[in-house]
């Protein structure tokens, strides 16, 4: 059985099951800030010095084969507030979608065939 | 120098990396939201000679402290060279909700969420703001505290103050807040210095102020025998000897219609008008004393005359002399010319002596065995009226007669002074019992006490502590004011009472060695403003104020503390002998020699240790420049007590030749003219300071390095560069820090002076 991902707005509250699952990414990436500086002699050391990581961040990308899913899509990207997103891990995260990019992809049979990517930044993982 | 935690000491000593949990650079701040300078009570000390004082420090450091969160960046610096230090710090004006409150429904989060005023009724109504604790904290006038280090993110601030992750770098107080549409919010803030600067002394509102700095300690000494001053008494005056001292003259200021006293000793004593200076201190001693004054008819200044036919001029009137040996007879008492260019002197043998624009109009021969103690000039000053001891009354110029104290007098009475009636065609007599006689149009008028009759042969109404000395009458004409040789006044009339000598003021001796160190002046300064000073003798001291062994031998001018910002009599005196001050990283007030005789740098406690901080091109130095210039050089350096093109008297000068390869033989003196220092031991000690430190001013550099918390103003730190072949001890003169706490990167700039390439310990 296939778990679909969901988007969950509270404020509506409002929840959409996507169509089709994301086929590739998903799972958070992170990254430290991490910056050097020489001393001044030519014999000296490269001094590290970390700073506050970057926010995480999730990309997912998938294809689309709906004018459903496309709107949808648009809809939850322009929702200008955090959802949470459960994905077929049953992960759940608060994020903020930054992307959204979509590609037609030319089809006989699914005259709204896509390809996607679309990322986002990690507010909370619940 | 600070001692640093071990943990973070170590890291610094290895030069990083500065990663992970027990490394990445860390910097708080936190707000004390209760603070607020009151004035304290004896909870927060137990030393009752410190209260009442106004603070801001606490012994128990038990202050609640609420973490400002979203801190982006700090940046502070502090120094010598200036009377405060200075931080900025800006934080993310953004909150960001967890858990979604319904009604944000067109907002990420709380943008905003620390401005001041958030929430209001009007920010509400259009937009959905609610208050929250934050709406009136960060506002000017709070008081911040930044704490930096290494490792420890994840830590409360008070458990990474435990773990030795952070020190406290700074105590500030906010001066302006500025919050931008970039959702930033920054404050801008000075260290407690700001107390020193903002606050003003202000007598009128300030109570117990320290407004006055003398020289000798006033015994009182009880005149044995009657109670009325005794004239076969022998006295003597000056300074060595061990006579009694007391009021001698009182004078009225047109321009406030206060007065002065006039003590014996030179001192004046300003009551409800400006004061302008005394001879207090002064070693007279082939002067003697101080017997009358006369202040100038249009105000804004005084003369002071002695026994000996001397004048000395104060405020903004001239001088036009005085007697260039001591008189025959001892002067007596001294009057102004209406138009302020000249005055008189009379002897007690009747002999008046003019100077500027003064007439000389007689002399009255003492045919009768009664010394003349008393000359007032005409309102037209083309005359003057004389006064005997037994209250004839002799004219000259244009005075006319009114007539004389018909006596007899009691036994031991005397006339004492006289004062005219204004405009009135009058004038009125004072005997030392206190008995006042009116002649012409001039009225009498009652004493709170009682209305003073003039019948001959009555007794005194009243007992007085003792005997009256001198008059003066109002610029009216329609009062007059007694004074006693203790300093007590009375008024009659319209004339306004402003003050009496403080108790006990009868005859004063001096005590010698009683001086005032120029230290206890500034520790009585700094703990008005709001600073604490404990445990000095147990070493737990909250501050340090190092003892000058520098003590004025003058009174220190009122208009040196009057209406002036706290750091303005502190500096004054940090520069007469050569101290430093600053606001360390606690927020206690450092005032102290500076830290370039010897080698090494003070711990918080004050002790000296000789292990001195390295700075190395190849450890921790990221950038260093050296600036060698010749501006502060000079061929030769004077120091003087007075202008000696002046050609006053007992000037001392001391000098030093100079000679440095800058100059080429180039000449370049300078001199440095400072009354504060009359002796020529003093003249030199302060010659060797200066030289010193246009020595260090040669060679001045700016160092970065990466953070260090240890490092501090007035230390003392070597470093090791190879380009500019430094390898000296450098004097660190200020810091400057930059913590940027998204990057992780700190950085500080330290300015320094070089202390030579031969510093090391004897």
């Amino acid at each position: 059985m296939v778990v679909r991902w969901q988007f969950y707005d509270p404020t509506v509250p409002e929840t959409y099951t996507v169509a089709i699952n994301p086929n590739e990414g998903g799972s958070r990436s992170r990254k430290k800030a991490i910056g050097y500086v020489n001393t001044s002699g030519p014999d000296g050391i490269t001094i590290a010095f970390e700073g506050r990581d970057e926010p995480e961040r999730i990309t997912f990308s998938g294809v689309i084969l709906t004018q459903a899913h496309h709107d949808a899509f648009h809809t939850w990207f322009d929702k200008r507030r955090q959802i949470c997103i459960t994905d077929d891990l049953s992960r759940q995260m608060w994020v903020y979608i930054e992307s959204f990019d979509p590609r037609r992809v030319l089809s006989v049979n699914y005259p709204w065939k896509h390809s996607y990517t679309c990322s986002a930044f990690i507010l909370d993982w619940v | 120098m600070r001692t640093l935690p071990s943990a973070m000491q170590a890291l610094l000593d290895t030069g990083g990396p500065f990663i992970g949990d027990a490394g990445a650079p860390h910097c708080r701040v936190t707000i004390e939201p209760d603070w607020t300078l009151a004035t304290s009570s004896s909870e927060e000390t137990d030393d009752e000679a410190k209260l009442p004082f106004r603070w801001f420090q606490r012994i128990a450091n038990d202050q609640t402290e609420v973490e400002v969160p979203n801190v982006k960046s700090v940046n502070w610096e502090r120094g010598i060279d200036t009377d405060a230090g200075s931080c900025e710090i800006v934080i993310y004006n953004q909150w960001h909700f967890l858990n979604i409150v319904s009604g944000l429904v067109s907002t990420l989060g709380d943008p905003g969420h620390f401005s001041p005023g958030h929430g209001n009724a009007e920010a509400s109504s259009e937009w959905g703001q609610t208050a929250n604790t934050w709406a009136d904290r960060l506002i000017p006038g709070c008081l911040l505290r930044t704490y930096e280090g290494y490792g420890g993110k994840s830590k409360s601030v008070l458990e990474a103050l435990d773990d030795g992750n952070l020190v406290i770098t700074g105590v500030w107080l906010c001066d302006d807040v500025r919050v931008g549409t970039d959702g930033t919010l920054s404050l801008s803030c000075r260290d407690m210095g700001a107390l020193l600067i903002d606050q003003q002394i202000y007598r009128p509102l300030t109570e117990k102020y320290p407004l006055h700095y003398y020289r000798w300690d006033y015994t009182d000494v009880t005149f044995p025998g009657a109670p009325y001053y005794d004239s076969s008494a022998p006295v003597a005056y000056g300074p060595g000897s061990e006579g009694p001292k007391f009021v001698t003259d009182i004078d009225v200021d047109p321009d406030s219609n206060g007065y002065w006293v006039l003590g014996s000793d030179g001192g004046v004593f300003a009551f409800g008008c400006p004061f302008f200076g005394s001879r207090g201190a002064i070693a007279d001693v082939d002067n003697g004393p101080m017997v009358s004054m006369a202040s100038a008819p249009q105000g804004g200044g005084y003369w002071l005359a002695v026994e000996t036919g001397a004048v000395f001029s104060f405020g903004d009137v001239d001088y036009f002399g005085g007697a260039t040996e001591p008189t025959a007879s001892p002067v007596v008492a001294m009057a102004a010319v209406p138009d302020g260019l000249g005055y008189w002197l009379v002897c007690a043998d009747g002999t008046v002596y003019e100077f500027g624009s003064a007439v000389h109009y007689g002399d009255q021969p003492n045919t009768s065995g009664w010394d003349v103690c008393d000359i007032v000039s005409t309102p037209s000053g083309l005359g003057y009226w004389l006064l005997s001891e037994s209250g004839g009354v002799f004219t000259y110029g244009d005075a006319a007669f009114y007539g004389s104290v018909a006596g007899p007098l009691e036994f031991l009475e005397v006339c004492v002074g006289m004062a005219v009636a204004g405009d009135q065609a009058g004038y009125r007599i004072a005997t030392n019992f206190g008995r006042v006689y009116a002649f012409g149009d001039a009225r009498l008028y009652a004493e709170s006490s009682g209305t003073w009759g003039v019948a001959a042969g009555e007794p005194p109404p009243f007992t007085l502590n003792d005997p009256i000395f001198s008059m003066a009458a109002t610029p009216t004409g329609n009062g007059y004011f007694l004074v006693g040789g203790d300093g007590g006044v009375f008024t009659f009339g319209d004339a306004a009472f402003w003050g009496s000598l403080p108790a006990p003021f009868n005859y004063q001796i001096r005590s010698d060695g009683n001086y005032t160190d120029y230290a206890d002046i500034i520790r009585d300064l700094v703990l008005w403003a709001g600073w604490l000073f404990y445990g000095d003798d147990e070493g737990d001291v909250y501050g340090w104020i190092e003892p000058t062994g520098v003590f004025s031998d003058e009174d220190l001018p009122l208009d040196m503390f009057d209406k002036k910002a706290i750091v303005d009599p502190i500096n004054q005196l940090r520069e007469t002998v050569g101290y430093i001050m600053f606001i360390d990283e606690a927020g206690a007030f450092v005032f102290r020699s500076p830290n370039l005789f010897q080698l090494g740098s003070l711990l918080e406690d004050g002790t000296r240790t000789t292990s001195i901080i390295e700075l190395d091109d190849r450890l921790n130095v990221t950038d260093y420049m050296v600036s060698l210039n010749r501006s502060s050089v000079r061929s030769s350096l004077t120091i003087a007590s007075h202008d000696p093109d002046q050609g006053m008297d007992g000037v001392v000068v001391t000098t030093r030749d100079i000679d440095s390869p800058y100059l080429r033989g180039m000449i370049r003196p300078a001199m440095l003219i400072n009354d504060h220092l009359t002796k020529a031991d003093e003249q030199a000690t302060m010659l060797d300071r200066i030289i010193t430190l246009i020595h260090y001013s040669l060679r001045q550099g700016t160092v970065q390095i990466t953070g260090h918390p240890g490092i501090g103003v007035d230390d003392q730190v070597r470093l090791k560069e190879r380009i500019t072949a430094d390898t000296y001890v450098h004097y660190v003169r200020g810091v400057r820090s930059s913590h940027d706490c998204d990057s992780g990167r700190w950085d500080m700039s330290i300015t320094t002076s070089w202390l030579g390439p031969d510093f090391e310990v004897a």
